[in-house]
């Protein structure tokens, strides 16, 4: 038999059986669109995330911590349901510091860093909690991360209206496109040259460990200079080394700071992406723990991976019920046609052709649920997208909610089409296995 | 040439062993026309079954130019329907979902022969049987008579050596039978095709040239 009179005839075969293969199609449908938008949605929450991380953290730099766990472990905050950790000597001048038990690099740990091959520059981490951010017209005060990045890393960052800072400024400022907004600014240009007070004050947990008494808070005045484009940072307002170094040390309230004692973390350049990993192993042996760029992105894609396999397995589990309904429906079809059957092996068909026949009705079962399960899927995708643009998304025009890989439509058809033919293996065997003389007789 | 060496069968029923052939022998010569008579449960249709490859006997040989058919795998059986054998059915057996066109050609489409091949030759098979008018019509939509003819034409299609015919005349009128069987003797004449019929009307099979009687799943001579 001719491979598209096969066709043909599983085709009008199940045509033929109207509503009831409709019926057993539906549920196709159904696993199939549930498959194609759990995927899409998975790889839109993904991309989404990854892009943000990766206009954050420069590709060719890593962190390093004075802890050897930090890297290894996801959590390197207090201890959560286990027991207190010992304090020693030497732990993190920075107060908060001992949450995390952690010390705090000295600068002979700087120089060992920096010297190590394909190192190129090594920069603390400034810790910089400031109170608010106000306009220096306008007592309305907003919250604020204070940040103060490496040249290389502030270079990614994209402005969308100033410039980045010059050598040796101070007192400047680069704010968050959310700001011009609450600040009242129609355009970020307009935020350029205005001027912001920023309000710091001394973190009293170090305080109460000395025994000294805070000071009081301090409003610094800042000048705008940019503004970058809108990320999920919508607090971030970045300024120089300069001020970064003069704000730690008073919120510590620690001369040494920058100079002796250069807190827990420190962020490390490296000449080319393709070194990272061996500066790291170099590091790690020291005794420091490190986290590179691909190591978090990686765990960012490990996790939305098993994100899209648990939401995926909704529609697999929606498949197996659907093919269930198909073995039920193939075998209600062989009886039905047992005497069409017999008739066909009466006039030559052999046992295969007629298992063929039957597997072909059941893939075709398949892949006509997942082909409008896929269409299905990715129409359900755009009202997602639609929707959350209006919503959660308004302000990131250039990001989906659901995006829908082209790999997707071969592997829905190819899942729901192989799922179906294997239920419609114990009723094609069935009919296969017919014999002539009882199926012809068969009323 | 059909050859039937001490041929039984036998089923199993429940606990019983049904005896439905009990050692036949019997040799058809090419061209024979003639009919098998007996009773209901005689065994004449077993017999036929085994003829036409659908069957296997129990025990003994089934020679059909030189192919031992009782040795012959199911692929081999298959073949053997399909390229030397005609059936015609008491109860015709079409499909009720195909036209008349396409009942007729179905057993083409087995035998892998090109889509207006197939039309040619079904039209051509059902010019002869006389219903050359009818081929877009459903079997519902003819008479017995009319679906007797469309199931012999597709037993025609392949050119078979051997036509089968079983109780041919079974659920049609005496007038109608006449004509079923004139049709059958032509094609035996015209296209020299060996013709058994299985029946029970004495009257039909006086009309052929050799009339075997079965009773018992044995032969009587």
């Amino acid at each position: 038999m001719n491979f598209s009179d096969l066709i043909l005839m599983a085709f009008s075969n199940l045509w033929r059986a109207g509503l009831r293969a409709w019926l057993t199609i539906f549920a196709v449908v159904i696993g199939g669109t549930l498959i194609a938008l759990m995927i899409s949605l998975g790889t839109g929450a993904n991309d989404f995330i990854l892009s943000q991380f990766r206009s954050f953290m420069p590709v060719n730099s890593l962190i390093v911590s004075t802890s050897p766990e930090f890297g290894k472990s996801g959590f390197q905050g207090p201890s959560l349901g286990g027991e207190p950790r010992e304090v020693k000597d030497g732990d993190s001048v920075l107060g908060f510091g001992h949450i995390g038990g952690q010390k705090s690099f000295t600068s002979k740990d700087i120089e060992t860093i920096r010297s190590i091959l394909h190192v190129q520059q090594v920069d603390p981490t400034y810790i910089l909690s400031a109170t608010s951010i106000r306009l220096n017209t306008s007592p309305t005060r907003y919250e604020v991360n204070l940040q103060c990045l490496p040249d290389y890393e502030l270079d990614i960052r994209r402005l969308t209206a100033g410039t980045r800072f010059a050598k040796d400024d101070v007192r400047k400022a680069i704010i968050s496109k959310q700001y011009c907004s609450v600040f009242g600014f129609d355009t970020a240009e307009e935020a350029i040259g205005k001027k912001v007070i920023i309000e710091v004050s001394q973190l009293n947990l170090f305080g109460i460990l000395s025994g000294a008494i805070p000071a009081k808070p301090r409003e610094i005045e800042f000048e705008i200079v940019g503004v970058t484009e809108r990320t999920m940072a919508s607090t971030e307002v970045i300024i120089t080394k300069n001020d970064a170094i003069e704000i730690g040390r008073f919120i510590f309230n620690n001369p040494e700071l920058y100079s002796e004692i250069w807190g827990s973390t420190l962020q490390v350049k490296v000449d080319n992406k393709a070194n990272i990993s061996k500066v790291a192993n170099d590091i790690q042996d020291l005794g420091f723990g490190t986290q590179t760029p691909e190591s978090i992105a990686a765990s960012i894609q490990s996790f939305f991976r098993v994100v899209q396999v648990i939401l995926s397995l909704f529609g697999a589990i929606a498949l197996l019920v659907a093919s269930f309904g198909i073995a039920n429906t193939l075998i209600m079809s062989v009886y039905e046609r047992t005497r069409e059957i017999g008739i066909m092996k009466a006039v030559g068909a052999t046992n295969s052709t007629i298992r063929w026949l039957f597997l072909l009705e059941a893939a075709l079962i398949g892949f006509i649920g997942g082909a409008l399960g896929v269409v299905a899927g990715w129409v359900l995708g755009r009202l997602a997208n639609v929707i959350a643009h209006m919503t959660i998304l308004k302000e990131y025009e250039a990001f989906n909610i659901s995006i829908f890989p082209w790999w997707l439509i071969p592997l829905v058809l190819i899942i729901s089409s192989i799922v179906a033919i294997i239920a419609g293996i114990i009723p094609a065997n069935r009919g296969a296995k017919l014999n002539p003389i009882d199926a012809l007789r068969y009323e | 040439m059909i050859e039937l060496i001490n041929v039984c069968k036998e089923y199993k029923m429940g606990e019983d062993t049904v005896h439905a052939l009990r050692g036949v022998n019997l040799v058809v010569n090419d061209g024979e026309f003639m009919a098998v008579v007996g009773s209901s449960g005689s065994g004449k249709s077993t017999l036929m079954h085994i003829i036409g490859g659908l069957d296997r006997p129990t025990d003994g040989r089934i020679v059909v130019d030189e192919d031992d058919l009782g040795a012959a795998s199911d692929m081999k059986l298959s073949k053997y329907r399909r390229e030397k054998v005609g059936f015609v059915f008491q109860s015709f057996n079409l499909q009720p979902s195909l036209t008349v066109l396409e009942n007729v050609a179905l057993p083409l489409v087995f035998t892998r022969e090109h889509r207006s091949e197939r039309k040619r030759r079904a039209e051509e098979v059902l010019e002869l049987v006389g219903l050359g008018d009818r081929l877009k019509h459903r079997p519902s939509e003819l008479s017995g008579g009319q679906r007797q003819r469309v199931s012999i034409a597709r037993a025609l299609i392949n050119n078979p050596k051997i036509i089968l015919a079983d109780e041919p005349t079974g659920n049609l009128d005496s007038k109608t039978s006449e004509k079923i069987v004139d049709l059958l003797k032509e094609i035996n004449s015209i296209r020299k095709a060996t013709v058994i019929i299985v029946t029970h009307d004495d009257k039909i099979a006086s009309q052929t040239k050799r009339i075997i009687h079965i009773s018992d799943g044995g032969l009587l001579n």
